[in-house]
């Protein structure tokens, strides 16, 4: 708050946009991306969403980079915890949502049950401690946000007129942290001889002498604020090989790490001229500003994929998946009402249902192919990314098998994939960027694009099967006469051996590659156990299917419970927090798939016995 | 069904081979300590020493330049400058040294050095004080002291030390033997 003190206020015109910032590029959590991105995966952290009042994350970051005085009222931080909301002693709202000046005095009340929080193993942490650590986690990444700029914003300090003979000013510079850093050492030693002097009573101090110390002390404490203050990497670093991405600075690091250099200053000058464009809301030089920033990156030849950064705001804007999803859903009503009766005289529902399936196949396989360039890596290294391949097989598979059956089974059991699994890629509970950087031993080429991809393809295959076999087993219970589905079967089959053949090359290429790794290729994890379950699983079903072990009914059964056992090894060795693959580990979904599974026991069991009762 | 299946995964398969062994992979590179540009040609500046000499940097090409940014009131820079002024010595053909003081004033800085008996007219070191810290602040970005920048005989920025630096030790005289090879 003191820091405040330091910082202009300005008034602003409503009319002002500042998303232009979004399209400056930012090194975050090792990747280069837009600004917009950051502002929306900080924005969601703090608030849930990725937008602010009407405004965009960007335009909600410009005015906390730029005009902390305004920002700090903005009710950002939601506090859904009642608990945490009485802790931080916080008066209860319509919406839990607070601005920074109600969050910090609780804040600061509770820095002593922090160290202790801290101190305890954080595994046995109740929900509210949690809940604490995270909330003063935000609290330090909006005050880094809010001082990220204080070297280049106007300073509302009052420069002694002793020191004002010694600024040489630029015309229509503003007084910078930077440019009284200059007069900083003549401040202080001015200081230290008014302490000699007359010492620490600043009563005994003339005004002119309590003028000096002041700024001083101010000066000082910016100095001090900004320490560590790392999180708006946006300037590379002049003193590291040229297209290495990897290493930016925020304003305040690159200063105070001594990375800047004489390629820094034309960066600084036209931050400086971004600031006072805002702050003046002086749209076209904001903008022309922001043009020019992104012209003295390039010259400096550290930053060379504009593309890339244009790209992935465009996809912010237009999420290809997003869109996939809805055609998805349009298929499956098509295709639910061609398979009742009800569209079986509307011709062209057929072509809108087969239509939509494919162009959703088309624009996940798009989603895909963009996260391919940007990431620069096969699309298979976090959970999420499985989840959007899987959807993206298993509908475009369900396509090519409905162009061969015309029976509209395949659309509906291919948008209900591509539906259950879109749902689901959005509610990984996540507020980190989708995009990230794999830890060391994932990040390995060659291996991604075969092993991974290989055990995902296996997936998608497996639950295209079990779709099927759950389609099949209603069937049965709505026919009053024994049914046998001798083509459907087949392609049941062949689909089932696909699914063996892929997860079978995959869990070996797997050991393959733990052997590269870990020097051993089997080791008994869960993960890999989940990928041996899959092939044990289907495989005994064939074996079984051969030697007419199973009635339909059964083999059906079993087959649509492939569905739960993909579940368990995909996601659910997961939860289980052991294990070599810790990269894989998530929270959240616990409840979630118990419930799945638990739904599946039951709608499998109710379809057998009641097929079983047709029967007799 | 079959066959349409085998082409899909044939495909996907040969396509993300194909894409694997296309890419190059992407080494990642940790910041050092002493971190190292890649030849960037050091701006142009003009400069008076302490014993009222005017010189250009251009005029100064041809060898290596220790750019040094110092103060007297600056505890590590007065720590290291007898080093410095020991490798100035040791090199006096090769290397040349701008000691640029960052003082409030030239006086400060020539107080300074009369005390140390340090000599003004050395021949490899030039002493001199950045009016209004020009060349500090606003050209070379400067912010922590002591900062010294090594120009090649070509005036490009080849490393950079942050903070005290023994210019004695066998590091830095590799280092600087290796730039003074490239010749």
């Amino acid at each position: 708050m003191m820091l405040m003190l330091c910082v202009a206020s300005y008034a602003h015109a409503s009319s002002f946009s500042g998303n232009s910032l979004g399209s400056l590029p930012i090194l975050h959590e090792g990747r280069i991306k837009p600004i917009d991105t950051f502002a929306r995966i900080t924005l969601k952290q703090f608030y849930g969403r990725e937008s602010y009042d009407k405004k965009s994350a960007t335009e909600w970051l410009t005015t906390t980079l730029f005009d902390p005085h305004a920002a700090i009222n903005d009710k950002i931080f939601r506090i859904e915890n009642p608990i945490l909301r009485h802790q931080l002693n916080l008066v209860e709202h319509k919406r839990p949502l607070y601005n920074f000046t109600e969050i910090s005095s609780g804040l600061n009340a509770t820095l002593n049950d922090m160290q202790a929080i801290l101190q305890k193993d954080q595994k046995s942490l109740t929900p509210a401690e949690r809940d604490l650590i995270a909330m003063h986690k935000n609290a330090v990444l909006y005050t880094q946000l809010l001082r990220s700029f204080s070297l280049i914003l106007p300073l509302n300090v009052k420069i002694p007129d002793e020191l004002k003979g010694f600024i040489k000013q630029d015309k229509a510079d503003d007084h910078t942290f930077l440019s009284l850093k200059k007069i900083e050492q003549i401040a202080l030693s001015k200081t230290k001889e008014i302490v000699a002097k007359k010492g620490e009573d600043l009563s005994q101090y003339t005004q002119a002498e309590l003028n000096i110390v002041t700024f001083s002390y101010q000066l000082q404490l910016l100095q001090n604020a900004a320490e560590k203050n790392e999180i708006l990497r946006i300037i590379p670093s002049s003193w590291n090989a040229k297209n290495d991405e990897n290493i930016w600075y925020s304003p305040w690091a690159i200063f105070q790490s001594g990375n800047a250099g004489p390629e820094t200053a034309p960066l600084i000058t036209d931050l400086k001229n971004i600031a006072r464009a805002y702050l003046e809301s002086n749209q076209n030089i904001f903008d022309s500003s922001i043009t020019d920033y992104k012209q003295h990156l390039h010259d400096t030849g550290h930053y060379t994929s504009s593309y890339k950064i244009d790209l992935e705001r465009l996809v912010n804007q237009f999420n290809p998946f997003d869109i996939g999803f809805g055609l998805a859903i349009i298929a499956f009503i098509a295709s639910c009402l061609l398979l009742s009766g009800i569209g079986a005289h509307m011709a062209w529902l057929r072509h809108i249902a087969l239509g939509t399936l494919a162009s959703s196949a088309i624009l996940q396989g798009i989603f895909i192919l963009y996260r391919i360039i940007i990431l620069e890596r096969p699309p298979v290294g976090t959970l999420y990314e499985s989840i959007i391949f899987v959807s993206f097989v298993a509908t475009l598979l369900a396509w090519l098998c409905e162009r061969r059956n015309r029976d509209m089974i395949f659309v509906f059991l291919g948008s209900l994939s591509a539906i259950a699994l879109g749902l689901l890629s959005f509610n990984i509970p996540s507020s980190q960027d989708s995009m990230i950087v794999l830890s060391a031993v994932l990040n390995t080429q060659f291996w991604l694009a075969t092993h991974v991809l290989c055990i995902t393809l296996g997936y998608a295959w497996c639950i295209l099967v079990a779709m099927l076999a759950h389609f099949m087993l209603w069937e049965k219970t709505k026919s009053t006469t024994p049914v046998h589905f001798t083509n459907r079967l087949k392609s049941l089959h062949t689909l089932t051996l696909i699914a063996l053949l892929l997860t079978s090359v995959g869990t070996i290429l797997g050991g393959i590659w733990a052997d590269q790794s870990w020097g051993r290729f089997w080791g008994w994890d869960p993960k890999e156990n989940g990928a041996l379950l899959i092939v044990l699983w289907i495989a005994w079903i064939m074996h079984a299917q051969l030697g007419k072990e199973f009635s339909e009914k059964t083999l059906l059964a079993l087959l649509g419970f492939t569905n739960v056992i993909v579940a368990m090894a995909w996601i659910g060795v997961n939860l289980l927090g052991v294990g070599l693959h810790s990269y894989g580990f998530t929270e959240g979904l616990l409840a979630g798939l118990a419930a799945f599974t638990i739904a599946e026991i039951a709608l499998l069991t109710y379809l057998w016995i009641k097929v079983k009762n047709h029967a007799a | 069904m079959r066959r349409n299946a085998m082409i899909i995964i044939g495909l996907m398969m040969i396509g993300l081979v194909v894409y694997t062994f296309y890419r190059a992979p992407h080494n990642i590179t940790a910041p050092t300590a002493t971190p190292a540009n890649t030849g960037i040609t050091a701006p142009n500046f003009s400069f008076t020493s302490l014993d009222n000499k005017t010189y250009e940097l251009k005029d100064l090409k041809g060898k290596l330049i220790l750019l040094h940014f110092w103060a007297s009131w600056c505890a590590p820079c007065v720590v290291e400058l007898p080093s410095l002024i020991k490798l100035a010595q040791d090199y006096p053909d090769d290397i040349m040294i701008i000691a640029l003081s960052n003082d409030n004033d030239s006086e400060s800085a020539m107080r300074f050095l009369r005390k140390e008996s340090i000599n003004l007219h050395s021949s490899n070191i030039i002493w001199a004080w950045d009016n209004n810290k020009t060349i500090t602040y606003d050209i070379f970005q400067t912010m922590i002291l002591p900062e010294t920048i090594i120009l090649d005989h070509n005036l490009n920025m080849v490393k950079k030390y942050v903070g005290d630096t023994k210019w004695n030790s066998p590091e830095i005289k590799d280092a600087l033997h290796h730039i003074l090879k490239t010749k």
